[in-house]
């Protein structure tokens, strides 16, 4: 958990089958063990379907938001799916349970040395119709997967300067016995 | 150890009938703290960290709060030695597509980070997402814009 760091900038090389089936295999295990039915964790490695879905996600206004993903070099694209109920409250625990189990991924993704960058700032209406989802499921966010480029921190200057830089402190986060 | 082996682990954690009393332990303010820090550190869209903790220890309201989550965990949650409401609150900009506010991503986050580093600790937890608001939001004076996310047990 220390050692997660956003990272947008990946060498090309691929990520093996076998750290990929840890990665992969983390979240379905987290997500069998919480008894959580709806999200799918999916991976997709780069070729057509990675080019559609990284096009489709930066398309209109939000390419603002993460230009770099259409020129990334990561060997894949996690995404957080989830099969959507009808309900309010149905659709918030999806959404919720499918945000932890993408969270197991990433830093099984850590743990093996790889990089990672959660996204949601996306055209999701986009990417769902370039890359149809099954059994209905919805688009949470998505991240990009692969070695961390060398000579570099992973981050992107763009980006970064849309993102506070500093930490809570855990005494502004937490209070006791009631909100205050 | 390793993220694998932590989430083989999990399950003592996360099935109330598995924490039957005799199992129950008190929490100390330090390995409070401990999860505490380990969701804080967890990544959010913007770094916007839209989540907060509140920390109930006393057993009244405990016991309170216990009413408000379903029944397999709630006495669990009025005998725990701490209990957490992990809280989302709005921020800049606050959702993602409509149904979906970036809290709602955000905190589950920060959960799993809570869950794992209370496995690694070996500290007795239970949890919920089912939480009936108004009531909990009530007892805790919460203000109308936040939203409880789960209610987490410890010891």
């Amino acid at each position: 958990m220390q050692r997660r760091r956003s990272c947008r900038q990946f060498e090309p090389d691929p990520v093996p089958e076998d750290a990929m089936a840890y990665i992969l295999g983390c979240a379905r295990r987290f997500q069998q063990r919480c008894a959580f039915t709806a999200p799918r964790i999916i991976a997709v490695p780069r070729g057509p379907d990675f080019e559609r879905v990284t096009h489709a996600a930066t398309r209109g206004l939000v390419h603002l938001i993460n230009p770099w993903l259409t020129s990334t070099h990561a060997s894949h694209l996690l995404l957080c799916t989830t099969i959507q109920p009808k309900d309010e409250a149905g659709i918030s625990k999806s959404v919720e349970q499918a945000a932890m189990c993408m969270q197991v991924a990433v830093l099984a993704a850590t743990e093996l040395g790889y990089g990672t960058c959660w996204m949601a700032g996306l055209n999701y209406r986009r990417v769902e119709r370039a890359y149809p989802l099954q059994d209905g499921a919805r688009l949470i966010a998505m991240s990009p997967l692969g070695r961390r480029a060398a000579n570099s921190d992973g981050s992107d200057a763009v980006t970064l300067s849309f993102i506070a830089h500093d930490r809570r402190p855990l005494p502004e986060l937490q209070m006791r016995e009631v909100w205050r | 150890m390793s993220i694998g082996g932590l989430i083989d682990t999990l399950v003592e954690g996360l099935t109330p009938p598995n924490q039957p009393s005799g199992r129950r332990r008190p929490v100390t303010d330090d390995q409070i703290t401990a999860v505490l820090e380990a969701a804080r550190i967890a990544p959010s869209a913007r770094n916007m960290q839209t989540w907060r903790f509140v920390v109930v220890q006393e057993a009244e309201r405990r016991t309170r709060i216990a009413g408000t989550v379903p029944t397999p965990l709630s006495e669990t949650v009025a005998g725990a030695s701490a209990v957490v409401l992990v809280c989302g609150v709005p921020a800049g900009a606050t959702r993602t597509r409509p149904s979906q506010p970036y809290a709602m991503i955000d905190v589950p986050i920060c959960l799993s980070h809570l869950f794992l580093r209370a496995t690694e600790l070996g500290l007795p937890y239970a949890w919920t997402i089912d939480v009936a608001q108004a009531p909990c939001m009530q007892e805790l004076g919460i203000p109308p814009d936040v939203r409880v996310i789960a209610v987490v047990s410890l010891g």
